[in-house]
């Protein structure tokens, strides 16, 4: 009893200790993952934005603790018995893990590139983590600390949950395909007894795939997901013409995957991202993070609907989700991860650039209090920009926001039809935008100076097709853009020193002469136009990779920073890697001088490009 | 300088009603008591015909009168008409748009008044009736131009409709569409859409039950319509009407949002007068408002500054003259068609005596999709025909396309609530030149 009590106090005064606030001035908590404790005691709030764990008491909504992990936190799981808490620290390349009772960091676990999502298996001996960069999944033995193996999961790979025997993981990226055809995801599914990929459950059309949950049977899952319309010209916005706002359920409830939309004809869901499944498997919910609301969702109208005859028809139709959506709730700024309390009472919901966490009560369809994770105080117009960013106010009947093609300020892996230059001409890749503040100028044909012009009327008229983000509004917005950093380059050793590999292929790069000898015109070098602090000498360039149905061969030298994360490549998304770009598209060396390089003369090039 | 301070006195006043306004609308769940602090604005007639503009008639015959309450107070909105209706408050709730005519024999012309009593100003000079004007956020006015040829929606005197018929401006949608009513057959009306630029027609609707008009956009984003001689609604989630909360008797649109489920709403009982009446939806409470005895009280519109809808950037490039139209896949409707059997699409316009004229022929790929430019502001009506010739669907009514608009159907008659498959369409594999049928062909 005694000793009870010593540790207790000792946990008090820990918590005491650890409550005071670390917030940095200027720094927003940018809260994007929620868990509970396993008795309901405590909610833990990760905050991406301040490197944080925060504690807080889910009755009193007061924060108890807050705890420094890694750089750029993302995701949250307990242990099954609910001792260690596990983050994600997806600039870090690692997991903190951390004693539950005294929030002591206990050990930092190696990861893949950038980790986002994980899960413990049901013995709680097996840790799974989704590695976005690296797109796979990493193993670790828990009692060891130690990766055991890596799994290949989609490209992107971002979330996971565990259910039954199997974990499933979603990815962000369609994985690669042809050029012009549909997007493919996948939901993979690891079997926890050797822990193997024994399954890929397709996902047609589908990219941009967010949290996954399951149900506690195991029997029923449902992910989050979007269903791009890039190649459909975007003609218009009405009538789902952009995203298609939807979730796919799976398991042996549904038997298979189903697509359903969560859209209506005039009101959009946008950007769904947070799942989670009631305990009595009632009901599920979703966030919406584009459009800030929660929706609740009947389960059994669900996988009626899942069940139905028409079931393959459904994910286009509009009217669908009158069937199985009870509600949308609206709830903060660009809701991200949710949890339910252990009796599906009380849903958590993590409002990301609110820095809030709203509290719903789940049988009222209710926000009943708000948890405040402190910041700032003050909205600078780089929030403000941020928030713009992420909303889908902007659009046609709400239907998407910037955030839609840059999936977390990055880009999705597509290239569009765009309509203003014609149906099914231009073609364009969608590009990266971190630090592009200096490359200007925008857009494939360079046609656009500025952020002002790449962001401003063009988008309103073209994209939005509604009264877009204007004036001050648009200084906010690009203010937030000039500040989206370059991600950690996870192929540049900490020394600064390049690989053999890459000392080869910076050869190959900045070389001056083929391999007989012969000189390679300045034009036509590498370096040429890839030059200067971002690889670009933002000129336009003919390399020969025009199609017919493109209405010049002129084309914006792009940035290569980072370059290794964006594929396709291409202006057009028609290269798959980096390799193609040359063994597939240059065949006459209108591209730079390659085809007198072999195969190992290329993969060292890509090595080297892999560092910028 | 003591017309100055009752001026002054008078803005107080309205601010102070409208602020009331605002509270008003707050709460209200006791259906039974009049609000006193509401403000509003209805037209009171002696005869009122809401679908005689069907028919090129007047809607009001005996003439009428657009009467502003303030709380307790009402007064005459514009004296020294003969005629004045179709009130339509600025979304900052200072001013109203209404049509009127100063004597019976005159024409309706849109005019515009400050609801604090200044000066009114004079928006139309047509030749025609101009009626039924509702503010754009922009500022512009869009009304309906009506005469015994047809009425059309205009801005600032350009049309927006290019087909035969007759159309009547209902409302500005939050998304930015005018929401309009087409005359049918039979004297029955459909609700359709349009952008401001013209661009964009279509069914608000592809159930097509029966006739609907006079709609108004409620905060929650349902239109609610007079369907019949009951009232109706159609609600983002669903594909057909669905019926609404009301009270017993015939009512007549369009309704007035006070608060959610709480509507202004002109009702009868035994073909008699409307009466304008508070409608609590919830506590199934009416209480009269406006019941003159020799009157109907209809068109009820709240003083109140609103949300403006957001504005439209047109996308038309002025330098095009022919409008593009790209279909995905044309063997898929909503309604039963033997789509297998589509191989060719024919497109007609309509020629000088009012008949159809055939604009081309270009077959359809193995996907359903054809890809046509056709000329900009005509009337155009699409066939599907089959192997030899034969037509498997037809359109009934006519359609238009702007000057440099592009357009892109999901297929023939699917419904607002079928989004595109994701896909390339064949015809775009093919080729991005459309087919270009912009002269009528000759027999």
């Amino acid at each position: 009893m005694r000793s009870g009590v010593i540790i207790g106090l000792a946990v008090l005064g820990a918590l005491l200790l650890s409550g005071q606030p670390s917030t940095k001035p200027g720094r927003y908590p940018s809260p994007i993952d929620v868990a509970l404790a396993p008795d309901g005691s405590r909610l833990y709030v990760v905050c991406e934005g301040t490197d944080e764990l925060v504690a807080a008491d889910p009755v009193t909504l007061a924060v108890a603790a807050r705890v420094r992990v890694g750089h750029r936190p993302r995701g949250i799981a307990l242990s099954p018995d609910g001792s260690r808490i596990y983050v994600t620290n997806s600039w870090s390349d690692t997991v903190t893990e951390l004693d539950r009772a005294s929030l002591a960091v206990t050990r930092t676990l190696p990861a893949g590139f950038e980790p986002i999502g994980l899960t413990v298996d049901a013995r709680g001996q097996i840790l799974y983590v989704a590695n976005r960069l690296s797109n796979d999944v990493s193993v670790i033995d828990l009692a060891s600390g130690s990766e055991i193996k890596r799994l290949a999961g989609g490209r992107g790979a971002s979330y996971l949950a565990a259910g039954g025997a199997h974990v499933y993981v979603t990815h962000i990226y369609p994985n690669a395909g042809k050029f012009r055809t549909e997007p493919e995801s996948e939901i993979t599914r690891i079997e926890t007894g050797q822990s193997t990929v024994d399954a890929r459950l397709r996902l047609h059309n589908v990219a941009g795939v967010s949290h996954v949950a399951l149900s506690r049977d195991g029997r029923l899952g449902i992910a989050a997901q979007l269903r791009p319309k890039n190649l459909v010209p975007l003609a218009h916005v009405a009538h789902g013409w952009a995203f298609g706002d939807s979730l796919a359920v799976f398991g042996e409830d549904v038997g298979g995957v189903v697509q359903l939309p969560l859209d209506e004809m005039e009101r959009y869901f946008s950007l769904p991202f947070g799942v989670a499944i009631a305990p009595d498997k009632s009901r599920a919910y979703l966030t919406a993070s584009g459009s800030d609301e929660v929706a609740i969702v009947d389960l059994k109208r669900l996988v009626a609907a899942a069940r139905s005859p028409e079931r393959d028809t459904l994910a286009n139709d509009l009217s669908a989700s009158a069937r199985y959506v009870l509600a949308r709730v609206p709830v903060g700024r660009n809701p991200r991860g949710i949890a339910l309390s252990n009796d599906g009472a009380r849903l958590y919901i993590a409002n990301h650039l609110d820095d809030t966490v709203s509290v719903m009560d789940t049988a009222a369809g209710r926000i009943t209090g708000t948890i405040a994770l402190g910041g700032p105080g003050v909205v600078d117009p780089q929030r403000r920009g941020e928030r713009l960013f992420y909303s889908s106010k902007f659009s046609f009947q709400r239907q998407f926001g910037c955030a839609n093609c840059h999936l977390d300020s990055t880009f999705d892996g597509l290239a569009w039809d765009l309509e203003p230059d014609g149906f099914g001409v231009d073609i364009v890749d969608n590009r990266a935008i971190e630090d592009v503040s200096e490359t200007a100028p925008f857009k494939w044909n360079g046609g656009n100076p500025d952020l002002y012009t790449e962001c401003g009327p063009r988008t309103e008229r073209f994209f939005f097709r509604s009264q877009g983000i204007r004036d001050a509004d648009l200084s906010d917005l690009i203010a937030y853009i000039g500040s989206i950093p370059l991600r950690p380059n996870r192929y540049r050793l900490p020394s600064g020193e390049l690989t053999p590999a890459q000392e080869r292929g910076k050869g190959v790069f900045e070389r001056v002469r083929r391999k007989d000898g012969s000189p390679i015109p300045e034009e036509n070098r590498c370096s040429f136009c890839h030059s200067g602090k971002y690889y670009t000498n933002r000129q336009l360039a003919d390399v020969g990779t025009g199609k017919p149905t493109d209405r010049s061969p002129l084309l914006d030298v792009p940035h290569l920073t980072n370059v290794a994360y964006s594929a396709p490549y291409l202006h057009d998304g028609s290269a798959r890697s980096l390799e193609e770009i040359w063994t597939v598209f240059n065949p006459k060396d209108t591209h730079g001088v390659t085809n007198d390089l072999v195969k190992d003369e290329l993969n060292d090039l890509i090595e080297y490009l892999k560092t910028l | 300088m003591r017309a100055h301070k009752l001026r002054i006195n008078r803005l107080v006043f309205i601010t102070v009603s409208l602020g009331c306004a605002i509270l008003g609308a707050g709460f209200g769940a006791d259906g039974g008591k009049p609000d006193t602090a509401l403000a509003y604005v209805f037209t009171e007639t002696p005869r009122y015909e809401p679908k005689a503009w069907l028919e090129g008639r007047d809607r009001f015959p005996a003439g009428a009168t657009l009467k502003l309450v303030l709380g307790q107070t009402r007064r005459v909105l514009a004296p020294g008409f003969h005629a004045s209706a179709d009130a339509m408050v600025s979304y900052d709730g200072a001013r109203v748009l209404f049509s009127g005519k100063h004597t019976a024999a005159g024409r309706w012309q849109v005019w515009e008044a400050d609801l604090n009593g200044g000066s009114l100003r004079q928006i139309t000079h047509s030749e025609s009736d101009c009626i039924r004007p509702l503010y754009l956020p922009t500022g512009e006015v869009v009304y309906t131009r009506t005469g015994a040829d047809g009425a059309g929606i205009e801005i600032a005197g350009k049309g927006l409709t290019f087909a035969p018929g007759r159309y009547l401006t209902d409302d500005i949608l939050r998304d930015g569409r005018i929401l309009f009513e087409q005359g049918r057959s039979a004297g029955s009306r459909e609700l359709f859409t349009v952008y401001p630029d013209g661009t964009g027609v279509e069914a608000l609707r592809c159930d097509h039950g029966p006739d609907r008009g006079e709609a108004r956009q409620m905060a929650s984003g349902d239109a609610v319509f007079r369907s019949g001689s009951r009232l109706a609604r159609f609600t983002s989630p669903l594909a057909v009407q669905t019926d609404v909360a009301q009270p017993e008797g015939e009512g007549t649109g369009p309704v007035a949002e006070i608060s959610p489920g709480v509507w202004l709403v002109s009702l009868r009982e035994d073909a008699g007068r409307f009466g304008l009446y508070r409608w609590d939806a919830e506590s199934r409470q009416k209480a009269p408002l406006e019941t003159p005895k020799d009157a109907s009280a209809v068109q009820p519109a709240i003083v109140a500054p609103r949300i403006p809808p957001r504005e439209f950037p047109s996308a038309l490039m002025p330098t095009r003259t022919a409008g593009n139209l790209l279909c995905l896949n044309s063997r898929v409707s909503r309604t039963p068609m033997e789509g297998a059997a589509v191989r060719a699409v024919r497109v007609y316009t309509q020629n000088a005596e009012g008949q159809p004229a055939l604009l081309g022929q270009t077959p359809v790929e193995g996907d359903g999709s054809f890809y046509i430019q056709v000329p900009g502001d005509r009337p155009l009506r699409m066939e599907l025909t089959d192997a030899a010739g034969q037509t498997v669907r037809s359109e009934r009514g006519w359609f238009w396309m702007r000057k440099g608009e592009q357009r892109i159907c999901v297929g023939c008659h699917t419904g607002p609530e079928r989004a595109p498959e994701n896909k390339v369409p064949e015809i775009l594999l093919k080729t991005i030149v459309p087919v270009k049928m912009l002269e009528v062909q000759q027999p």
